[in-house]
């Protein structure tokens, strides 16, 4: 697996001064939206879509046919895709964290739980990204699965819109949905601290992470080339 | 040693079915039309493509149950495809040395800068002739028992061809038990390389046989329609109708020269012998 990880930290290392520039407009950000999770989640959706980005990289001039003749499984390709994802995404984190956190230092804001939580929260997308778009890349290619996930963003901002929309509604359905949607959530909170929340979002995140890269190696194993 | 036995692909408008036996030490050519099943063999052997009847043996082992050390001893080019074109040398380089025990940094190194390949450049800067280089000597650039060049020439011109087909044959003489096979659309450089010649036509091997007996036993039969009719066609294993009459294809070309004096009997390249057996009738 040490010849694919090279292969993707050269991948990733092509892009320094992307990332570069990306981590410059994210401080300056800070700095101008003074909002110190605005870093963390800015620095974690990009860092953790890098592990698509090599899938794609791969896959330009129908390079995936060679890489597998190299003497690595498919199994282990998707395993090491996975691993490189979260730890790009994780170290992204941790920097982006502690950027952040020097920031409420010096701007003498409360260093409290609920900013703990906040940069906890972002371990969700950070998980969630990666295991949406890599089994959508590998199945289809990335000039396909662009348009499949316009797809999916689509169908997910309508129903979230149609949902938003429902209580000005007379539709009686729609408004039941929304109005449960409401209850469940009001309930979940009252009961259950925001901690236990970020905890369980995250564990959550973590099995479709597993249970996607389940699925990735079932593609891979599928394809031809 | 290469064995496929009874390989069978299918697809919507083309059936493969190939059984080869490739021995060790030797150099073997794939010859064959576009479409006619080269690349989808080579994939076959290297396990690119499922299949559900027949099995590919590499020296005793069935690919499907090839482990990393027995993948690592595969050498292989693929005409169209290879790294990332954003890599340059120094990251292919560090890629192999990382999935190669085998990789030798150094002569891999000497060798691009022996065949002038720009260290400094971006793959997709290169000339196709040195991308064509660059695939060769990687796949050069470890031990390996078996090689597997899908097109390994193209794009080059004739000094380079002939710098490669060097390589090759400096990687045979290195250990003599390793397997080699090529499939070119040059058909000079299966004469001047290969111990065997395979031809593929329709997913099917439709010939086969020694190099050194193609160019020199082979021979084409040039008559007209009165003596193609009273001919011996003992060993004429295709013919074609043409303007003068007809153009047979013999493995025998002195038992003609001795029996039919003023038939006119010509040497032919592979390419020559493809078309008569493509084009024309097989006996």
């Amino acid at each position: 697996m040490k010849g694919l990880i090279v292969k993707d930290l050269r991948i990733a290392w092509g892009q320094k001064s992307l990332f570069v520039l990306m981590l410059v407009c994210a401080i300056v950000c800070l700095f101008t939206i003074k909002d110190p999770t605005f870093i963390v989640g800015y620095m974690c959706l990009v860092c953790a879509s890098i592990g698509t980005t090599t899938c794609a990289y791969d896959e330009l001039n129908n390079g995936m046919a060679f890489l597998m003749t190299l003497p690595y499984s498919r199994e282990k390709y998707v395993i090491e895709k996975y691993l490189f994802s979260i730890s790009i995404g994780f170290i992204a984190w941790v920097i982006s964290s502690l950027i952040s956190a020097l920031y409420v230092i010096i701007s003498h804001q409360p260093f409290d739980t609920g900013f703990i939580l906040s940069e906890v929260f972002f371990l969700i997308p950070l998980l969630l990204i990666p295991a949406v778009m890599i089994p959508i890349i590998l199945k289809f290619g990335s000039a396909r699965s662009r348009i499949i996930l316009f797809i999916v963003i689509g169908i997910v901002f309508a129903l979230g819109g149609v949902l938003a929309l429902a209580g000005s509604t007379h539709i009686g359905f729609a408004n039941e949905i929304n109005n449960n949607i409401e209850i469940v959530t009001f309930s979940f909170k009252s009961l259950v601290s925001s901690f236990w929340i970020a905890g369980a979002g995250t564990g959550i995140s973590l099995l479709c992470y597993l249970a996607s890269m389940i699925v990735s190696i079932f593609i891979m194993k599928n394809k031809e080339y | 040693m290469i064995k496929i036995n009874g390989l069978k692909k299918n697809y919507k408008d083309f059936n493969l079915d190939v059984t080869m036996e490739l021995q060790s030490g030797t150099i073997n050519g794939l010859v064959g039309t576009n479409g006619a099943g080269k690349s989808t063999t080579f994939k076959a052997i290297l396990g690119l493509i499922r299949y559900k009847e027949g099995e590919v043996i590499i020296n005793g082992k069935n690919i499907k149950d090839f482990t990393f050390e027995d993948k690592a001893r595969i050498g292989c080019v693929m005409t169209d495809s290879f790294f990332s074109e954003s890599f340059k040398i120094k990251d292919i380089a560090a890629i192999m040395k990382a999935t190669y025990k085998t990789f030798d940094e150094k002569a891999f190194l000497d060798k691009c800068e022996h065949y002038k390949l720009p260290k400094d450049k971006m793959l997709k800067e290169f000339s196709n002739g040195m991308k064509a280089k660059m695939k060769v000597i990687t796949a050069l650039s470890y031990d390996t028992d078996v090689l597997i060049l899908d097109e390994p020439t193209v794009g080059l011109d004739v000094v380079a061809r002939d710098e490669i087909l060097d390589e090759i044959r400096d990687y045979m003489e290195a250990n003599e038990e390793r397997t080699v096979i090529i499939s070119s659309h040059i058909s000079s450089d299966i004469e001047k390389l290969c111990d065997t010649t395979y031809m593929i036509h329709d997913g099917k091997i439709v010939f086969e046989d020694d190099t050194y007996k193609l160019l020199s036993e082979y021979a084409a039969l040039k008559v007209s329609e009165e003596e193609f009719a009273g001919l011996d066609k003992t060993h004429v294993k295709a013919f074609r109708k043409e303007k003068y009459g007809y153009e047979c294809l013999t493995d025998e070309k002195d038992y003609y020269i001795e029996n039919y004096p003023s038939m006119v009997v010509e040497k032919m390249s592979v390419d020559e012998m493809m078309m008569i057996l493509i084009k024309g009738e097989r006996i």
